[in-house]
This record gives structure tokens, sequence and C-alpha cells, in this order.
């Protein structure tokens, strides 16, 4: 048997509505001909139709998943890479900031003075453990 | 002389990069941001297909006077349904905000104050360093930094753009079928089951004419409750319209990226999903 799809589905589901309502415009039209119990017999019958066709749209929006399982797939794994960019263009960040510490280091070294050296040590240590953490 | 000359040879060169890379994506940025506001719209939508579910079970239960302890109500298909409508808005929930971040000009907004830091003003042994110096290496530096990842994010962009284009007019245009053609239909169901349930009241001649006045202004109250929650769905699916069709013409210029021509015709797409966003929060009130 064909499977049935979403759009199906919706047309099937509306068909129900026109139908119930058509027999709803029945049953006022012929309100004081119909018998009490024909009139709630036609009631019934209408809300049943109208729970079908209730039932039947939600099942074509479940429907709707065969179509898009491809597509939900690919924008997913898009989504991801774009993440990764973004992560890596942080990164940037980190690195200005590990290269604005070996630069101190490096000017210290020219300078050959100790004390400027062994200070850019600490802080190029800083700056990688604090990198590090983030 | 030969030395001046490459100098300049080399400054010529390195103000061409920078020009060639600064790129603005101020416009893909502006469309992708409203388009995720536009989006999220949806999570302010009072109405699921389980709601439908649960209020029509109650609805049967109060005509037939029927008070239980616990309302036994079987929604299994609603919720599947709803889990289905979950799963697509998440996914162009994941992609608008990527390239929302992603074309945003504070991601490579970077900073050179460690370098600031870093260098400070003073002698080093031999080397002594201006505060003039320090400023100008930090501005260097940023600017070099910004005209390299602006280009990287343009090329990326241009990419992620093509790459998700069909994918996604197929999750947006299948979105707005289920929230037009399904869930905004299912309150139509419900407005039927109403005028019947009013309407036998009417003609059963069992209640005062003051009753039925009563029974009329209740009726109608909840008929425009169901029309208010009809057009925020039916403006919320048009505002997913126009994200599709932004999209369309974004992946057709995806070339033309920092182009103005770019920054005018999506603004008309931008400007469309702002109106719809202020029509839904006026239909909320």
């Amino acid at each position: 048997m064909a499977t049935l799809t979403s759009q199906q589905a919706t047309d099937l589901a509306n068909d129900f509505l026109a139908l119930a309502r058509a027999i709803g415009d029945f049953r006022y039209k012929n309100w004081y001909a119909l018998s009490k119990e024909e009139k709630q017999e036609l009631a019934d019958l209408k809300n049943s139709i109208l729970k079908s066709g209730e039932d039947i749209l939600a099942l074509s929006a479940s429907l709707v998943m065969d179509d898009v399982q491809a597509s939900l797939e690919q924008i997913n794994n898009l989504t991801s890479q774009i993440k990764e960019t973004i992560e890596n263009l942080h990164n940037i960040q980190k690195c200005i900031n590990v290269a604005a510490a070996i630069v101190t280091l490096g000017t210290a070294i020219i300078s050959r003075d100790p004390k400027s050296v062994m200070d850019a040590i600490n802080g190029l240590t800083d700056t990688l453990n604090m990198q590090g953490k983030s | 002389m030969k030395n001046q000359f490459h100098k300049l040879v080399l400054a010529v060169l390195l103000v061409s990069i920078i020009l060639n890379s600064c790129v603005s994506l101020k416009s893909v940025d502006n469309f992708s941001s409203t388009s995720l506001n536009g989006l999220k719209k949806f999570e302010e939508i009072n109405y699921s297909f389980q709601q439908h579910c649960i209020e029509r079970c109650q609805f049967e239960a109060i005509k037939e006077f029927d008070i239980k302890k616990e309302t036994d109500c079987k929604c299994d298909i609603y919720k599947q349904a709803d889990k289905a409508t979950l799963l697509i808005y998440n996914s162009i929930k994941g992609y608008l905000t990527g390239l929302a971040n992603l074309s945003n000009n504070n991601l490579t907004d970077y900073s050179a104050n460690s370098l600031e830091k870093s260098l400070k003003e003073g002698a080093f042994g031999d080397i002594s360093i201006e505060k003039k110096h320090v400023e100008a290496y930090s501005t260097i530096l940023e600017i070099l930094s910004r005209s390299i990842t602006d280009g990287y994010r343009k090329n990326k962009i241009e990419i992620y753009v093509e790459e998700a284009n069909e994918p996604i007019q197929v999750l947006l245009d299948k979105f707005q079928f289920i929230l037009k053609e399904n869930l905004e239909v299912e309150l139509d169901f419900k407005k039927e089951r109403l005028f019947d349930y009013y309407q036998d009241m009417k003609l059963n001649n069992t209640i005062s004419d003051y009753e039925k006045g009563k029974a009329t202004i209740d009726y109608y109250q909840q008929l425009f409750d169901i029309d208010a929650k009809q057009k925020q769905i039916g403006a919320f699916a048009r505002s997913l319209k126009s994200i599709s069709d932004g999209h369309q013409k974004l992946y057709d210029n995806r070339n033309k990226m920092s182009a103005n021509e770019l920054k005018v015709l999506l603004a008309s797409y931008t400007s469309d999903i702002q109106d719809i966003i202020s029509e839904i929060n006026k239909l909320k009130k």
C-alpha cells in the first residue's frame, strides 16, 4: 500500500472538516423535523468526523518528518561546522594575548636586563596558564 | 634610496591588503539576527498540538458534565506532531544563530590591550619605548587581525550560505506547512465544535433568554480568542516566508557579500520580518 504524504493527509483532514460542516448545516436546517434521537445521532457522527480530521492533521505534521530527514541532517551538520569556525575565531584572541607576552619576553631579552627577562617569563607563564583555563 | 623604495612598496602592499580584506558583513548580520528574533517568536505562540488535544478532551468533559479526578486524554499523535515541529524549529534556530554569530562584527573585535599592558612605556636596558609606539603597535595589530579574520569570515559565510540554502528552504517550507496548514486548521475544528455547542444550547430552549445572552457573549469571546491565535500563527508563518525569501536572495548574491547592493536587497526582507514581529507582539496583547 502506498504511504500517505503530509499534503495528502492535510487535504483529507480538510475534506473531513467540510463533511462535518455539511452534516451540521443539514442538522440545523432540519432541526424541527428531526427527532431527538436523530439529532443526537447526527451530532455524534459529526463529532467523530471532527475528531478524525483533527487526528489526521496531527498525523500530517508527523509525516513531514519523512520529507525533511535529509535536510535536517545537512543543516545540523552545517551548524556544527559554523560553531567550529566561531570557536577558531575566538582562539585568535587567545593567540593575541600569548603573542603579546612573547613580544615582552623578546624585548626583555634584547634589553639584556635579567630582571625584565624574569618578569617577562613569569608574565608569559601566567598568560599561558590563563589561556589554558579559558 | 633602495631601502626607502622597499619601505614604500611594503607600505602600499600592506594598505592594499587591509583595504581588500576590510569587509562589512553588517547586512548579513542584520538579516540573520532579525530572522533569528522573528523565528524565536514561535516560543511565544501559546498553542501546540498537544494543547489542542487536551482542550478538546476537556471540552468533551464539560459538554457531558463529566467530572473526573484525572483527565484521561489520549494525545500520543499530537505529542508526536509537537516533537516533529520542535525538531525542525531547533535545526533552523541553530543554523540562524550560527550565521548571526559568525557575521557579527563583535566576534572579531580583537583587543590588543594585552599588548599595551605588556609593552609598558619605559626603558628596557638599552631600549626605550615611548607611549605613542605602544599605541601604534596595538592599533596595527588590531587592524591586521580584523582585516584577515573578516575576509576569512566572509569566505566561510559564502560557503555555509551556499551549502545551507537548499536544506534550509525545505525546512522553512515544511515548518510553514505544519503551522499554517495543520496547527492553524486545528483551530477551525475547534471553532466548529464551539459553534455546535452554543447553537444546540440556543435551539434546545432549556435556558432563559438572559442565559442565552450570557452564552452568546461567551461564544463570541471564545471565537475572538481563537481568531487572535490563528492570526498570530498566520503572521508567524508569513515571517518564515520572508526568512526563506531573504535567505534565497543571500544565496543568489553570495559572491557580493559585502557589497552595498546586497545591503539594499536584504533590507526589505529584514524590514518585513521586523514588521511581522511587531504584528505578533500586538496580537499577543
